[in-house]
């Protein structure tokens, strides 16, 4: 006879002592796969739904762009360059600069390779009163497109007013009862009315433009312009204004650039926001996970040791009962001449079956337990199995260690005593 | 660790005790002297009855002898090894070879059959054909044909025999024996003395406790113990 068949045949004799300990680090071993798999998962889920909120978020950015680009294509957009100096707050209180600077400047960035500008419009400014209808009106005087010297020439956006011809606003033209073809007078020099606008409803309705050089003569301002209005600029990147800003000062320092407001650029103002937005949401979203697993880290820190340390102590317990159980036995076997170290080894045998049963059994629920991979992934290395059919077994045996070394230690003459 | 064991054609010399105490003392608790200054000698072929009223210090002077428990002072001699000099190793092979112990109670496995309760005695020391002699001990001593029972199935006198069986397994030279018929019938205590009595006859030894007359009769010779004292 064996000791390992006196193990096992003992075992089979006390099943139900064996069981519970068998039980015991079966639940040991899930608890503590459970916690090891559910922060994978964890890590799983928190991977997928940062994942997909990102290609979520960056196919809607890649939508936005795309809009952005074609409307920007369809509209472009239209910026002011206004002269060195110039107080803005003047510009927005009475719609032009009092300030000028030389036409040349339409010229030089003309001839400049300005890429962003597609067309360049001079412009002289003034409101003044007229004086044979008394009247306030805004004389604009304007010079037609300059073409930009690296680009083809192209059909002229703004068809310029021809020399000794005025265009009228709708208002003036209503109530002063003026017509294409009359004949009017305007600070002592005589025009010919070329077009009246329809209603815009704007200062537009009280201007009159006229070309610009004769402009500048009634104005007495030879050669100056106050504003160059540049239509239709497109560019690639999405800070468009940050761009103009920086290639027109290179050609005209000093200069100063406003953007008229445009539907692009609104639209590139909501792609950045919606940008901003979606990077605070995965931001948030992440936090919020890692905070999650923070807490879950947490748990399985204290717990799968408290879990380890519960079976342990179980099984310390089970093995001195099953000890107390067999004092008998143990003096016979010493008197048979059976040494305390044989003895402290069969209880340890016992206790590492116990622990590689309970592995064994956990083990099968596992695998049963994959067949519903919804339930739980059970993705554990090899090398994380041998861990836990080494360490089960293990951590039993020294949880009996010391009811073994209880039973093998005992005086067998005590063991023996019956009276 | 080689067992310093004398051969045996030195121990089958007649004229050499098999078992000898020499002035044993042991004490419990500092207050009780269950065995004071006994010395004893068993010869081979002897059987001895010892005999004496209860807690007279008759199984404490047993354990001494098997090395179950230590003496305060005092030796003892099993087929020339100074018992309580060998370490607890050796001290446990050399009872298991050489000492055979029965108790009131059969004190079986009760996990495991008849046969392999004897066979629990290759636990302590191996033994070739192990299972042809464990067979063979239980077929004389009536058991053949209960060789896979379990021991809640078998009579207290059953029981008691295969204990025996265990008890005489590796031949040891020296039986000792705790009122070994206290449980038993008259068949199966008549069984047991007359198995001490052939193993005396074969040369060995067997100290045997025991209020039984009948028992006493059977022994060769009587020993009466009294207060710890051999009278
Ligand atoms: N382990 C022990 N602790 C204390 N006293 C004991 C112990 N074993 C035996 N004794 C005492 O020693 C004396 C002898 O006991 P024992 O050897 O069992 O006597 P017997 O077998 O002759 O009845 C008794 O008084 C008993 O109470
Ligand atoms: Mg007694």
């Amino acid at each position: 006879m064996s000791l390992l068949s006196l193990v096992l045949q003992e075992i089979r004799h006390r099943k139900g002592n064996f069981l519970l300990g068998v039980l015991s680090v079966a639940i040991a071993v899930l608890c503590i796969c459970g916690t090891v798999l559910g922060l994978r998962s964890h890590d799983r889920v928190t991977e997928s739904l940062t994942g997909a909120m990102e290609a979520a978020t960056q196919k809607e950015m890649a939508k936005l762009e795309d809009e952005i680009r074609k409307s920007m294509k369809g509209l472009g957009f239209n910026i002011f360059i206004y002269p060195d100096g110039q107080d803005m707050s003047e510009v927005y209180s009475q719609g032009y600069a009092s300030k000028t600077m030389p036409e040349s400047y339409v010229q030089t960035l003309a001839d400049s390779n300005i890429v962003v500008v597609n067309h360049l419009l001079p412009q002289l400014t003034k409101k003044v009163k007229w004086p044979e209808r008394e009247r306030t009106v805004l004389l604009i005087g304007v010079r037609g497109e300059v073409p930009i010297a690296h680009r083809d020439p192209k059909k002229p956006l703004i068809e310029p007013v021809e020399p000794g011809t005025l265009v009228l606003g709708y208002e003036l033209a209503k109530s002063l009862s003026l017509n294409p073809g009359d004949e009017v007078a305007l600070l002592g020099r005589s025009f010919r009315i070329a077009k009246c606008h329809p209603e815009r409803g704007s200062i537009d309705d009280i201007s009159i433009w006229l070309n610009l050089a004769e402009a500048q003569h009634l104005l007495d301002a030879e050669g100056q312009i106050n504003a160059i209005l540049a239509l239709e600029c497109n560019c690639a990147s999405l800070d468009r204004l940050g761009e103009i800003r920086k290639e027109v000062a290179q050609i005209l320092p000093g200069t100063q650039v406003i953007e008229t407001e445009s539907k692009a650029l609104a639209r590139a103002e909501a792609r950045n926001l919606a940008s901003r937005t979606a990077k605070t949401q995965l931001a948030a979203l992440q936090a919020d996970r890692a905070s999650l697993r923070a807490g879950r880290e947490r748990l399985a820190a204290w717990l799968s040791p408290l879990v380890a340390l519960g079976s342990m102590a179980w099984i310390a317990f089970l093995t001195f009962s099953n000890v107390r159980e067999r004092l008998t036995e143990i003096g016979t076997l010493r008197a048979l001449g059976v040494t305390s170290p044989k003895i402290l080894t069969a209880f340890l045998s016992r206790a590492a079956i116990t622990g590689l049963a309970g592995v064994a059994l956990a083990s099968a629920l596992l695998v049963i337990a994959q067949f519903s991979p919804e339930l739980i992934q059970v993705n554990l290395t090899a090398s994380e199995w041998l861990i836990l059919a080494t360490g089960a077994p293990l951590l039993a045996c020294i949880a009996a260690w010391l009811p073994a070394l209880h039973a093998a230690a005992t005086d067998p003459a005590q063991l023996l005593r019956h009276d | 660790m080689p067992l310093p064991l004398i051969p045996h054609s030195y121990l089958d010399m007649t004229d050499l005790a098999v078992i000898s105490a020499n002035n044993l003392m042991k004490r419990y608790n500092d207050r009780v002297t269950a065995v004071n200054a006994v010395s004893l000698k068993l010869e081979p072929g002897e059987f001895v009855a010892l005999h004496g009223p209860s807690g007279c210090g008759k199984s404490t002077l047993l354990m001494l002898l098997a090395g179950l428990a230590r003496p305060d002072t005092g030796s003892v001699t099993i087929s020339g090894n100074d018992l309580f000099s060998l370490s607890a190793n050796n001290r446990a092979k050399l009872r298991a070879r050489h000492i055979g112990f029965i108790f009131q109670d059969a004190n079986l496995l009760p996990y495991s059959s008849v046969l392999e309760n004897v066979l629990a005695a290759t636990l302590a020391t191996p033994r070739a054909n192990a299972r042809e002699r464990a067979t063979q001990l239980l077929s004389d001593l009536g058991l053949g044909d209960r060789l896979t029972h379990k021991p809640r199935e078998l009579s207290a006198g059953e029981q008691q025999r295969v204990a025996l069986a265990r008890a005489l397994f590796h031949e040891p030279k020296v039986l000792l024996a705790d009122e070994p018929t206290g449980n038993l019938d008259s068949d199966n205590a008549a069984l047991v003395l007359a198995s001490f009595r052939t193993h005396a006859d074969r040369g060995g030894c067997v100290l045997m406790v025991t209020h039984d007359a009948t028992a006493r009769m059977a022994a060769s010779r009587a020993i009466e113990m009294k207060s710890g004292v051999i009278a």
